[in-house]
C-alpha cells in the first residue's frame, strides 16, 4: 500500500503534468506536419458584376494592323482585346532579341470607363507619377484620330520624371472615346523605347478599326 | 477552506519551483525586451515579418543562439498562473479580488492564444455594383483548382505551406496530380520576350520564365511562383507554371471535364455577401488630401437585405466578422472599394480580462477596507 505522502506527491506531480500539457502539445503541434499534405475544400460564388462583363458590353468591334516587328502576346489579361510586344524599331529585321520590349495593351470598354481625368491619373500612378500632373498632360495631349474617322487624344508621359527615380518606365496613350465605348491603345516600357517606337504606336493608331455596332 | 491536498501541493518543491518569482521576473523581463527589440526589427523588415520572428517560439539570434519567443513566454507565464490558482491562492472569501484578478490575467493570455491560433485577417475589394461572397488573404496562398458549375466554383486548394519542393498534390476527383517542383515565395516572372520565344511551360500568360527574389518587407507585396509536374493518366507530364500575379488562370482538361488552375491569394468564403452600391470620397477642399471615404453597401443573408453604411472607424460587424473601411481605388471599371476584414472568436477577451481585473482589484480593496473597519470598530 503506497505512504499518503507518496500519493499526494505523485497527485501534485500528476496535476502539474496535466498543467504543463498545453505547452508539449503546442510545441508538438507548431513542429509537426502531417506527410500528405491535405486540401481545403470549399464552394464559393464568383464576383458578380452588376453591370456584366464591361467589355461585352462595349458596341464595338476592333481590327488593326500591326507595324513592322510587333508581335502579338499570349492571351493574358481578360480585360485586354489584345496585347502586343513593340521592339526597337531598329531590331525589326534583325531577329534579334530587344529585352526593352514596349507593352502595348488595346483595351475596349463601355461608356467612358471612368472619363478621360481618372484614366490618366490611373496611367500616371502606374508610372509613379503625381496625379497633379493630369491636367498638364492632358492640355499637351496630341490628336488622333483612327481610320473609321473617331478621334481621341494621345498622352505621352515621356518627358515628365517619375516621382521614384528608380522607375525607368513611362506611357504613352490613347484614350479613343465614341458613343457608348471608349478604346485605350496603351504603350508602356522603357522611357527612351517608347521615343522611338511613338511614331508607330501612331501608326497603329491612325490604322485603327472601330466598327460601332447597329443596334 | 484549502483542502489538504491542495496545501501539500503548494509546498511541494516541484510547485515551488514552477512558481519562483525568479522565473515570473524573467518572463516579464522577457517580454519587454522582445517588444523592445520586435518594434526596432519591425522598421527594417516590416510587421508580418517581425510578427513572424518574435511571436513564434524560439528566436535564433545570430542563427545559433535560442531565445525565447513571445509564445514560449507567454505559455510559461500561462502555466504558472494556473498552476497558482490550482494549489496555491487560498480558497477563502478574503482573497476573491486575488482569484478574480488572476482568472483575468489568465482569460487574457487565453484570449491571446486564442487570437493567434483562430484570428483571421483578410480582405474584400469591390468595384460599384459587385457583390462579394468571399474575402482574401493578404500574404496567404493557395494553389486552387476548380470547375464552374453555373455561378458557383467548386474548388480544391492547397495552402502555401504544403508546396515543398518534392510535395505530391493529389488534384481528386480529377485523375491528376502535381508534383511541385520549385515554389518561390517572391519571384519575378518573364515572358517568352527574354528566352527567345520558347515557352517551357504551360501558363495563361505566356511566362516562360521566373528567377526567385529576396521577400519584400512587407510580405503582402511578394508575388510567389510555382513550377510543377503535372502528371495526369495516359499522357506524358507537363510542367506547369503558376505565378502570384497572373489575373487570368490556367484552364486544362482533366478527365474530359473543364477545370481551372490558379496560385491565388487564399479565399474564405463567407456564407453571407456584401454588394457595394455606391462609394464616396470626400477631399479636403483644394486638396488631394482625404476628409472621409464612405462605402453604401448592401448586406444579403438567405432572403434577407439590409443596406448598410461603412466609413472610417466605423467598420461593419456581422457574424463574427468585422469590416472596416481600409482603402479605395478608381480603375476603368470605375471606384473600387476595399474592406480589411476581420474575424477573431477572442476579440471581446481583452476587454472582460480587463474589467475582471479591475473589478477584482477593486474587490481585494473592499474586502481588506471592510475588514480593516470591522478591526477597527471592535477596538
Amino acid at each position: 500500500m503506497p505512504s499518503p505522502r507518496f500519493l499526494s506527491k505523485t497527485r501534485a506531480a500528476l496535476l502539474i503534468g496535466a498543467a504543463a500539457c498545453p505547452l508539449l502539445l503546442a510545441l508538438l503541434l507548431s513542429g509537426c506536419q502531417g506527410d500528405e499534405p491535405q486540401p481545403r475544400r470549399y464552394r464559393e460564388i464568383a464576383l458578380k458584376s452588376k453591370n456584366g462583363p464591361v467589355q461585352a458590353d462595349a458596341p464595338i468591334r476592333l481590327s488593326w494592323t500591326l507595324p513592322d516587328g510587333w508581335v502579338d502576346q499570349p492571351e493574358g489579361d481578360p480585360l485586354r482585346q489584345a496585347g502586343f510586344w513593340a521592339p526597337d524599331p531598329s531590331l525589326a529585321h534583325t531577329g534579334e532579341r530587344d529585352p526593352l520590349a514596349v507593352d502595348v495593351s488595346l483595351v475596349q470598354l463601355a461608356g467612358d470607363a471612368g472619363g478621360l481625368d481618372a484614366n490618366v491619373v490611373r496611367w500616371l500612378g502606374q508610372v509613379k507619377i503625381p496625379a497633379s500632373y493630369a491636367e498638364q498632360v492632358i492640355a499637351a495631349a496630341s490628336p488622333v484620330r483612327v481610320a473609321t474617322g473617331q478621334r481621341g487624344i494621345v498622352v505621352d508621359f515621356t518627358d515628365i520624371l517619375s516621382g521614384d527615380l528608380t522607375e525607368s518606365k513611362s506611357i504613352v496613350g490613347a484614350i479613343i472615346q465614341g458613343e457608348g465605348y471608349t478604346v485605350f491603345v496603351k504603350a508602356m516600357g522603357d522611357r527612351e523605347r517608347l521615343v522611338k517606337i511613338k511614331p508607330q504606336l501612331l501608326e497603329f493608331c491612325a490604322k485603327l478599326n472601330i466598327a460601332e455596332k447597329t443596334p | 477552506m484549502n483542502p489538504k491536498w491542495r496545501q501539500k501541493a503548494a509546498r511541494h518543491p516541484v510547485t515551488k519551483a514552477v512558481l519562483h518569482p525568479a522565473i515570473t521576473l524573467a518572463g516579464l523581463l522577457m517580454l519587454l525586451l522582445l517588444i523592445f527589440f520586435g518594434t526596432l526589427y519591425q522598421a527594417d523588415h516590416g510587421l508580418y515579418e517581425a510578427q513572424r520572428v518574435f511571436f513564434g517560439y524560439l528566436i535564433w539570434v545570430a542563427g545559433v543562439v535560442p531565445f525565447p519567443g513571445s509564445s514560449l513566454v507567454l505559455w510559461v507565464l500561462s502555466i504558472q498562473l494556473a498552476v497558482m490558482m490550482t494549489f496555491v491562492l487560498p480558497l477563502v472569501w478574503k482573497k476573491a479580488g486575488l482569484w478574480v484578478v488572476h482568472g483575468g490575467l489568465l482569460l487574457l493570455l487565453v484570449g491571446g492564444f486564442i487570437t493567434q491560433m483562430m484570428a483571421v485577417e483578410s480582405q474584400m475589394t469591390l468595384a460599384e455594383g459587385e457583390t462579394g461572397h468571399y474575402t482574401m488573404a493578404y500574404d496567404k496562398w493557395e494553389v486552387a483548382v476548380w470547375r464552374q458549375i453555373a455561378d458557383t466554383n467548386e474548388v480544391l486548394a492547397y495552402v502555401d505551406e504544403d508546396l515543398q519542393p518534392g510535395a505530391v498534390l493529389d488534384l481528386a476527383p480529377w485523375p491528376a496530380r502535381l508534383t511541385v517542383v520549385k515554389y518561390h515565395e517572391n519571384a519575378a516572372a518573364f515572358t517568352s520576350t527574354v528566352t527567345g520565344g520558347v515557352l517551357p511551360y504551360l501558363n495563361a500568360s505566356g511566362i516562360a520564365s521566373m528567377e526567385p527574389r529576396k521577400p519584400e518587407k512587407e510580405a503582402p507585396q511578394n508575388a510567389p511562383g510555382l513550377i510543377a509536374k503535372l502528371s495526369v493518366p495516359n499522357t506524358p507530364d507537363r510542367e506547369i507554371l503558376l505565378y502570384g500575379l497572373e489575373s487570368r488562370p490556367l484552364a486544362l482538361t482533366l478527365g474530359g471535364e473543364r477545370v481551372l488552375l490558379q496560385l491565388r491569394r487564399r479565399h474564405y468564403p463567407l456564407d453571407f455577401s456584401l454588394t457595394l452600391k455606391d462609394f464616396i470620397r470626400t477631399l479636403h477642399p483644394g486638396t488631394d488630401v482625404a476628409r472621409s471615404y464612405e462605402s453604401y453597401v448592401d448586406l444579403h443573408d438567405g432572403l434577407s437585405s439590409r443596406p448598410v453604411k461603412v466609413w472610417m472607424n466605423n467598420p461593419l460587424r456581422y457574424k463574427g466578422y468585422t469590416f472596416f473601411q481600409a482603402s479605395f481605388a478608381i480603375d476603368q471599371e470605375g471606384e473600387h472599394s476595399t474592406f480589411a476584414v476581420v474575424t477573431n472568436p477572442g476579440r471581446l477577451i481583452p476587454y472582460i480580462s480587463s474589467l475582471m481585473v479591475f473589478g477584482g482589484m477593486l474587490l481585494h480593496f473592499i474586502l481588506h477596507f471592510l475588514g480593516y473597519v470591522r478591526r477597527t470598530a471592535r477596538k
